[in-house]
Formats: C-alpha cells, sequence, structure tokens
C-alpha cells in the first residue's frame, strides 16, 4: 500500500517535518481534544463508572503513545525520520466536490448559511465535473460526458426505478415543471435529455479523438 | 440428525417453487447490482430495496429479502476489491489484500474466491443453523457483561496484530478508535458526549461514513497524488478466475473462516466484522509466508470473506430464535420481516415452523443464487477497471455521495465522509494503518458499555465481574496475541516487513 | 450501470442505441398519467426521524402500504435519522405546505424532546398539525422469571426486602423517565443499568441479569407469549387485548401515571385544511382494511379512530401529561 516515491531516506530532514514527529503531534493533539471534550464530564466510582471515566482513560494513554511515536521520530530510528511530503490539491479538490453535493443536494442551514436546494439534476454533474479537475489531466469534454450520462444513470435508476427519495430538481423549478408536466414525466424528460446528450457528446470527443489518432 | 434432514425437508417444501427462487434469483441480482455501487453498503442496499419486496407472498418476501442481502453483502465486497470502498467494517478486511490483488490484475481471482468461499462458508453455517439453531440461541443468551468485556478487548488486541507496520502505531489508531465510539448522545438523559459542541457528532460516528472516508475516499486522494503509478493493471494477469493452485491455497483459510465465523456470529454484537479480523489474523499466523499479507495474499481474501459470510449467515440465529437482532443490518432485515406478518420471536419456530425453515434454507437459496449470478459477473466487473482512471474516480466521488446521502438524508454524512477521506490520505502519509481505528469504532461503544454495566451489575465488584471462566479465557488469548506481537521473533518478522515496505 | 465506459472497445454505434433505447422507453411511458390534476397527482412522502428497521419505521411502512393503494399513488417512506428524531421532525416542519410531505410523529419527538433536548426547538402542535393517529402502543412492564413476581405490588414488595438488589434495564430516555415516575409514585427503587438497545437489554432481563424493563407492548409480545419474561403490569390507562389479564397502572393502584407510545403523521403547519381531512379520513381507511388489521393484531397496536380534532385533543393530551411526569421526576434522582 505504501508508495516509494513519497518517501526519502534523507539524513537531514527537519525534525518538524518527519513522518513521526507530526504524527506524534497529531495523535497528541487528539488525546488533547478528548480531554477537553471530557473536562465537564464526570469519573464517577468503581461501582458506577461516570462518563467520563472512559474517555479521560483514553486521553492520557494517547498522550503517552503519542508523544512515544514522536520521540521515535526525534531520534531518528529507522524509517521513521522520513520527511513528510503532502499533496494538497487533489485533496482540496475532491473534498470541494463532495461540499458541493452535500450543500446544495436538498440544501438548507449549515450554521449560519443557508444553501438553496438545487437538486441532483445540477448537482450531479457538478460534483463529477469539478472532482474530475482534480486529476493531473483534465479532459473537460470526456468529463461531461461522465457527468451527464451517470447522472442520467443514476436519476433512472435511484429516483425513477427504487423510487429513492432524493431531490431532483432546484426548488424554484420544482413547482414549475412538476405543474407543467407532472413531476415523474419531467424526472424522464430531464434523463433523457441527459442521457441524449452525452451519447451525442461521447460521439463528438472519442470520435474526434480516434480521428485525431488515427 | 434426523432432526437436521427435518429441518431441512420442511424449509425446502416452504420454500421450493419456480415462482420463490426467481423471486431469490431476482433479489440476489439487483442486491448485487445496487450493493456494488461504491459508497452504498448492505444497509443502504437493503433499505432501498426493501419495497420491493412488498408485493409477494410472505414466504416469497422473505426469499427475495435473504437474496437482497446476500446480493449486497457480496456487492460490498465486490465494491471493497475493485475500488477499496468498503460498504460497512466487515468488509474491510476484505478490502486490504483484495484490493492489493486488484491492483495486480489479479481482481477477478480475488472475486471469484470471495464468492466461492462465501458460497461453502454459507452452506456450512446453514447446516450448522439447521442443526442447533436452538441450542445456540442459549449459548447467545448466556453472554454476559463480563464475556462481552473480555471478547472485545480480544478483538481490539487483533486489531493491534493484524497489520504489518508498527505496534505503537496501531496502538494509537485504535485507542483513537475507541474513543471515536464513544461520541454522541447518551441514549438515556440525551446528553451529549464528547461532541465538542457539534450537533454534527449528536449521533456519534457512523462506521460505514467513518470506513468509506477512510478507505475509499483516501484511496482517490492517494491515487491522484501519485499519477505515474497506475491504480489498476488493466490487464488480467494469469487466468481471470481462480486456478486450481488458488483454489488449494484458499481450501483452508475457507475451512477455519467457516468454523470461525459460525461460531462468532451467533454471538450478539457485530460477529461478523470480528470474525472477518480474527480470521485473517489467524491466517496471517499459520501462513509460512505472512508477509505476503497486506500485499494480495489470496489467503487474505478467502479466509475472512468465508468467515463474515458465515458470521452474516449465524447472525441471524438471535434475530430468529430471541427476536435480537445483533446488527442495524439484522434489524432492518426483522423490520421487513414484521412487515410480511412474520414477527421474529422465541415463538416463530413454535407458530411458523414452514416459515423459520424456510427463511433458513432461503438463505442457503440466496448464497446460491449468488455463484450462479456473480461468476459470470466478474468478468464485467474486472472490465470495469479499464475505465480510464481520471473518469472512474470522479463516478465513485458522486455515487458514493449519493449512497451515503441516501441513507439517512444527511448532507452531514457527505461532509463526514469527504473529512474522513483527508483524514485517511494524512494518516496514510504518516504511516498509520486505518484498520485499526475502525475496529476500535466497531468494538469500542460495546467494550465501554458492558464494563460499565458489568461494574453496576456486580455492585463495583472487579473480581466477580472477571472472574468467569471464559471472562479469564478470553483475556488470556489477548494477552498471547499482544505478548506475542510485542516478543523479538514476531518483532523481526515486522520488521522484515517495515523494510520491505 | 455505464455502458458507455465499460466496454469502449465495442461497436460504438450498437452502444449508442442501447443508450437512447433505454432513455426513450421509459420517457414514453411517462407521459401516461401526467394530467391527474387531483391530490395527490404525485407520490407522498413520509419523513420517519429514525433509522430503518425500527418500531416508528415499521408502522408507517404498514401504513404506507396500505394507504398508497387507497389514494393510487406510492408513499414514499424517508428516514431522515438523527439527533434523537429532532432532525427529521425538523425537516417535516420546513417542507413545503403542498401536502406532499407528512412527517411521522412518536412521543419522544412530540412530546418528550422540545421539553428536554435543546436541538428541539420548535412548538410541535404550532409548528406542525396532526393529521391522524397511525396507531396506540401500549408500554408494558416487565420482569425477569427468575424473581418469581406476578404484579407490581409484588415487585415492590420484593424491592423492600432485598434491598439493592432490583436493576432496571433502560436504553430510551421514555424508559429512562418511565423509571423515575415509578419511583416518585410507588416508592420502588431500582438500579438504573444503562444499554445501549434493546438487544442487549432484553438478552439481560430474559436470562435473569438485569430484573425489569418497561418498553412498548409491540417488542415485549415475543417475549411474554414465549413465557421468557413475566408482565406485571401495563403502564398506560388502558388493559390491552393482546394481554387481558395484565393489570393497569390504575388497577394497581397508582393514578396520574401513564407511560405509552404511539405513531401519528403530521403535516406542515400550513398545510390546507381540505388535505388534512382528506388525509385524515383516507388513513382511517387504510388502517381498517384486513391486511393492516392484522399486522396490528399481531404486533397488539391498537388502532384509534380519531378524526382531526380528536387526534389534537388526544395530542394535547399526551402533551400534558409527559410534561407533569418530567416536572415531577426532574429532582427524582
Amino acid at each position: 500500500m505504501s508508495d516509494a516515491t513519497d518517501t526519502m531516506q534523507t539524513a537531514d530532514v527537519p525534525r518538524g517535518l518527519r513522518v513521526n514527529v507530526v504524527g506524534g503531534a497529531v495523535v497528541m493533539f487528539i488525546a488533547g481534544l478528548i480531554w477537553f471534550g471530557a473536562i465537564g464530564l464526570d469519573v464517577g466510582q468503581l461501582t458506577r463508572l461516570g462518563s467520563g471515566a472512559v474517555p479521560k482513560a483514553l486521553a492520557l494513554l494517547l498522550l503517552a503513545a503519542g508523544g512515544w511515536v514522536m520521540a521515535t521520530g526525534l531520534m531518528r530510528c529507522e524509517g521513521e525520520a522520513d520527511r513528510l511530503n503532502l499533496a494538497l490539491r487533489p485533496g482540496a479538490i475532491v473534498v470541494a466536490a463532495m461540499l458541493v453535493f452535500a450543500f446544495f443536494i436538498r440544501g438548507g442551514e449549515f450554521g449560519p448559511v443557508s444553501t438553496p436546494q438545487l437538486g441532483l439534476t445540477v448537482v450531479g454533474p457538478l460534483t463529477v465535473v469539478i472532482a474530475g479537475c482534480a486529476a493531473s489531466d483534465v479532459r473537460l469534454g470526456e468529463l461531461l460526458v461522465t457527468a451527464l450520462g451517470l447522472t442520467a444513470a443514476l436519476l433512472l435508476v435511484f429516483a425513477d426505478l427504487l423510487g429513492v427519495a432524493v431531490p431532483v430538481f432546484p426548488k424554484f423549478l420544482e413547482t414549475g415543471i412538476g405543474g407543467a408536466v407532472g413531476s415523474e414525466a419531467a424526472l424522464r424528460i430531464t434523463y433523457g435529455a441527459y442521457g441524449t446528450l452525452a451519447a451525442i457528446l461521447y460521439g463528438l470527443v472519442f470520435g474526434w479523438r480516434r480521428k485525431g489518432s488515427d | 440428525m434426523i432432526e437436521l434432514f427435518d429441518h431441512l425437508v420442511l424449509g425446502f417444501s416452504a420454500v421450493l417453487s419456480v415462482q420463490n427462487v426467481l423471486l431469490c434469483l431476482l433479489g440476489a441480482l439487483v442486491g448485487t447490482l445496487i450493493g456494488v455501487l461504491p459508497g452504498i453498503g448492505p444497509l443502504a442496499t437493503i433499505a432501498i430495496l426493501m419495497p420491493l419486496t412488498y408485493n409477494a407472498e410472505p414466504v416469497g418476501s422473505l426469499i427475495m429479502l435473504a437474496g437482497i442481502y446476500y446480493g449486497s453483502q457480496y456487492g460490498g465486497s465486490t465494491a471493497a476489491i475493485l475500488v477499496n470502498m468498503p460498504g460497512e467494517s466487515s468488509s474491510v478486511v476484505t478490502a486490504l489484500d483484495g484490493h492489493a490483488m486488484a491492483r495486480q490484475g489479479r481482481a477477478g481471482k480475488a472475486l471469484g474466491i470471495a464468492a466461492i468461499g462465501s458460497f461453502i462458508a454459507g452452506t456450512f453455517a446453514t447446516l450448522v443453523i439447521a442443526a442447533v439453531a436452538i441450542p445456540l440461541s442459549r449459548l447467545a443468551l448466556s453472554f454476559t457483561a463480563g464475556n462481552y468485556f473480555a471478547l472485545m478487548v480480544l478483538g481490539l488486541a487483533l486489531a493491534i496484530v493484524l497489520n504489518g507496520g508498527s505496534v505503537l502505531k496501531s496502538m494509537c489508531m485504535l485507542l483513537v478508535g475507541v474513543a471515536m465510539a464513544l461520541v454522541g448522545a447518551d441514549p438515556l438523559t440525551g446528553e451529549p458526549r464528547l461532541t465538542l459542541g457539534s450537533d454534527m457528532l449528536y449521533d456519534g460516528f457512523d462506521v460505514a461514513v467513518v470506513a468509506m472516508g477512510l478507505f475509499g475516499i483516501a484511496e482517490i486522494l492517494r491515487n491522484l497524488d501519485n499519477p505515474e503509478a497506475k491504480p489498476f493493471a488493466g490487464n488480467v494477469v494469469g487466468s481471470l478466475l481462480p486456478d486450481r493452485k488458488d483454489l488449494r491455497a484458499s481450501a483452508g483459510p475457507i475451512a477455519r473462516g467457516s468454523l470461525l465465523g459460525s461460531i462468532i456470529g451467533i454471538i450478539p454484537g457485530n460477529g461478523a466484522t470480528l470474525s472477518s479480523f480474527a480470521s485473517y489474523v489467524m491466517e496471517k499466523r499459520l501462513s509460512r509466508t505472512p508477509e505476503r499479507f497486506g500485499k494480495g495474499a489470496i489467503e487474505g481474501v478467502a479466509g475472512p470473506e468465508a468467515a463474515n459470510n458465515a458470521a452474516a449467515q449465524t447472525t441471524f440465529v438471535p434475530l430468529l430464535t430471541l427476536g435480537l437482532p445483533s446488527t442495524a443490518v439484522m434489524a432492518l432485515v426483522g423490520g421487513a420481516m414484521t412487515l410480511h406478518g412474520v414477527v421474529p420471536g422465541p415463538q416463530v419456530i413454535d407458530l411458523h415452523p414452514d416459515l423459520f425453515w424456510g427463511v433458513v434454507t432461503s438463505m442457503w437459496f440466496g448464497n446460491l443464487m449468488l455463484v450462479i449470478i456473480n461468476l459470470p459477473l466478474i468478468g464485467i466487473w474486472v472490465k470495469f477497471l479499464k475505465v480510464p482512471y481520471h473518469l472512474l474516480f470522479p463516478m465513485i466521488v458522486l455515487i458514493c455521495c449519493l449512497g451515503i446521502y441516501s441513507v439517512d438524508a444527511q448532507p452531514y454524512d457527505v461532509i463526514q465522509v469527504a473529512l474522513f477521506g483527508i483524514a485517511g490520505y494524512v494518516l496514510h502519509k504518516l504511516r498509520f494503518e486505518p484498520a485499526p481505528l475502525l475496529l476500535g469504532l466497531v468494538l469500542g461503544g460495546i467494550l465501554e458499555d458492558n464494563l460499565q454495566r458489568g461494574l453496576i451489575l456486580s455492585r463495583g465488584n472487579v473480581w466477580t465481574f472477571l472472574s468467569e471462566p471464559l471472562t479469564l479465557c478470553l483475556l488470556f488469548v489477548a494477552g498471547v496475541a499482544v505478548g506475542s506481537a510485542l516478543s523479538p521473533t514476531i518483532g523481526r518478522n515486522r520488521r522484515v516487513l517495515a523494510e520491505e515496505n | 450501470m455505464k455502458p458507455s465506459f465499460a466496454c469502449k472497445c465495442t461497436s460504438r454505434r450498437s452502444l449508442l442505441a442501447t443508450a437512447v433505447a433505454t432513455v426513450l422507453l421509459p420517457l414514453a411511458a411517462g407521459f401516461g398519467n401526467a394530467s391527474a390534476q387531483d391530490y395527490p397527482a404525485k407520490p407522498i412522502t413520509a419523513v420517519v426521524p429514525f433509522a430503518a428497521g425500527g418500531g416508528a419505521d415499521t408502522q408507517t411502512r404498514i401504513w404506507g402500504e396500505a394507504m398508497g393503494q387507497l389514494v393510487g399513488q406510492r408513499i414514499i417512506v424517508v428516514n431522515v435519522a438523527g439527533t434523537a428524531g429532532v432532525a427529521g421532525t425538523k425537516q417535516g416542519i420546513a417542507a413545503d405546505p403542498d401536502g406532499y410531505t407528512v412527517v411521522m410523529g412518536v412521543a419522544s419527538t412530540i412530546a418528550i424532546n422540545p421539553l428536554t433536548n435543546k436541538a428541539a426547538n420548535y412548538k410541535p402542535l404550532e409548528d406542525l398539525q396532526p393529521v391522524a393517529l397511525t396507531g396506540y402502543t401500549p408500554y408494558v412492564m416487565v420482569v425477569a422469571n427468575q424473581l418469581n413476581v406476578k404484579t407490581l405490588s409484588e415487585l415492590i414488595e420484593y424491592g423492600k426486602a432485598h434491598e439493592g438488589e432490583l436493576t432496571y434495564a433502560g436504553w430510551t430516555a421514555v424508559g429512562e423517565f418511565a423509571r423515575k415516575g415509578l419511583e416518585v409514585h410507588t416508592g420502588l427503587k431500582m438500579i438504573p443499568v444503562p444499554y445501549k438497545g434493546n438487544t442487549e437489554a432484553m438478552t439481560d432481563v430474559i436470562a435473569g441479569r438485569a430484573s425489569a424493563a418497561i418498553l412498548d407492548i409491540s417488542s415485549a409480545l415475543p417475549f411474554i407469549r414465549a413465557g421468557s419474561v413475566t408482565p406485571i403490569v401495563m403502564t398506560g390507562p388502558d388493559k390491552s387485548s393482546a394481554l387481558p389479564d395484565v393489570q393497569t397502572i390504575d388497577e394497581a393502584g397508582f393514578k396520574d401515571y401513564f407511560v405509552d407510545s404511539w405513531t401519528a403523521i403530521f403535516a406542515p403547519k400550513d398545510v390546507p385544511k381540505e388535505t388534512v381531512e382528506f388525509l385524515n379520513a383516507k388513513t382511517r381507511e387504510a388502517l381498517q382494511t384486513d391486511k393492516v388489521k392484522e399486522r396490528y393484531a399481531e404486533l397488539a397496536i391498537e388502532f384509534r379512530d380519531y378524526d382531526v380534532a380528536e387526534t389534537r385533543a388526544f395530542m394535547e393530551k399526551q402533551i400534558q401529561g409527559w410534561k407533569a411526569l418530567i416536572e415531577k421526576t426532574g429532582g427524582a434522582e
């Protein structure tokens, strides 16, 4: 599972960037969080353990274990002093795509912000396209085909065939569309259109590519 | 023995009709098709497909439900193997070596051995249930808080020995997992605990959500991080399905896994997960080449898959004979049975013997259908890996979001999966293994719960709490497991592993 | 799922044809029923504020199936689990008042949470309107067979004789209030033992490791019928036809105490009166079909033929009762 490219066996990695130093610090930070969360909780007695007993014990154990991990990193035992390399871009983009899905599929209150419902017809392609931008080689045409085709398929299977109650349309269109042709017909028209569009685009994108490569 | 035979005959006569077999086939098929979608675990699959069973007669509905259940389980394993996206905690272990095999172009073999292993284990577990369901249910009742506590300690000990890396780091992950299990509101008072004031954590961490983030999404991030290393070997290496050599290597693990799973599954409290972890550790221990584990050892797929399928079967025992569902999936199945007029409980076996044994035999049918459907489908699943990765992963992301959302209709769940994806990626970079964390999360709550309860029931006397023979025995085994992990010989093995990494 | 990519290698034209066919077929089917204007013209969503598989969920699905056949539209059950039922209830409150979304309410989400849970900052009878009661579920107190007691007074006596021995298995807020209330009203002291769920709790009561529990009759009945536990008292005002020999709490000599539950349909507050009346009438009709009757009998759920006003009156009484119990037990421990 581990990939060889991200480890560099250099002897002089600054202490603050070593895998185990950072790892130990993270574990100790989690221990701190647990302790902080359990501050107000009662430890109780042996006959009636309070809700704080186990969390506090865990926090202490974790603190010790984290400290030990950090120590191994500082003292540079084999492998544990490697440099930590993180690629931030792909992670940030994929998470952004998922957040778009979460915030806009149904909309609602998220702390101070409130978001509108956009439904799967909008959020679906959006999530695929945004996530796709995380790849090192982004081909927008192919991505669009995937986005539309997959959304059409998901609408067909989940919303229509299986009747899973997932919001389909943006809120502001919902009543208008439903009133005009009935919501089931609107759903079918939509995934029909998406599917057709995906098929046409597929022909264009891939057909063109094949000609180009021949 | 005659009893066993009578039970099976009764069951088959209740179930065997063309229509019922077709219903079972249909159930297993749609269960597999939906369950295979990454991010849609068995719970979500069954919940989504439950309405399909409404229209049939009770027996037909139940047999279809059995088909859906096994289909969703196998579908979940398929997703775990193909894209490292376990839909529930019991397929986490399958992902370890199964996905490694997929990356080497041996996905077909992994899927094949999972299907074969599951079928053998399922057949064995069905026989076990038919022969001794009733005495077994008494065993489930006799488990005390102390026993549970010790069993959970043993489970956690297994988690430490599971991976090849540092024992210390596995321990850290385990403790974090246990701590996460304690987050959430107290069911009695509604008092939130360790939620740090966030409503998002009021219901605690959902195992499926954490698993999909830590494994599935993190896997995507890792692959993107490293564009040169192709996530999958597009071409099939060797034969598509397991060959004779693979089968020979897997025979032992499947047999042991079936036995282990059948036993652990009966104990209320996520036996399927525990048994798959236990089987993996056992196979690794017994293997002459333990260093292959985690890098595509077929035994590491065969054993746990057999164990978790056998357990998935015997998990029905407490539900059917006592009316006590031991997992969320079982609760859902119990709800569906109620809907069809069979209220699970101690009297089902007396009031509706035909239905009871019908359900038991339909389990076997479900397993059979699974093999029939899936062996041909494997070719298709493997082709699926030929989709260019830059298109495959955005699809996984969307399906995963939709799958999570469809369970509880909570956008927060999707946000959590995303955050755990990042966490899993960072943990990988820091060389922490996520599997112990997950087992800690599954078992931690049961651990604390039983510790607390055991101490109340024994009025604070630690000795009464721990002195039962079974408790002591389990704790002893746990001690041996951890001790052996720390001992020099195994330590050397671990070091060899670490160097190879 | 994704034919367009799984086999790029094969003929593209046939693939396209398949794709178009997949798309057009259901489309053609869809235009048929678009013209019906009368309510309900599309599926009705029933929000269940708990995970699938629980008691409220099962009852909703039983109702939904019968109701769907009656009104000619699917009833889609959506499980919105979270924050002890608060999340789903709030989603119901915020839903469009067009009659196509209803939310299921139970004693805990309607009567208890608003009094005890900070997150439940809604007023159940103002933000929602009661539509119909789908089922009334009595609660029953069961004790371990090993104790050899048959009535509540025997249990109280046993408790006095063996001080500090009785334990009470609890796994819900309702059960905890039930225990505290019993202590206030009868002086019966039991050590509360927390459980994660009904499975673990009932296992211990059956095995005799815990002494007693108070739970809904549907969950208790299988164990009672099998003789695994002994029912000693109904914690509500009425006898249950499923357990005719078990005393009610009134008969046991303790008035002003009740613990029971129910499932009811609620609609957002602005749903038109006619729609509410329609749903109420159809629900009552649906609940009297043979299939539902049969299911309800197995689960010992009682059907109450309440119109909209009676449903509201029932809710008001319930909320008052729970309020009194919660206030009385606030300092019980």
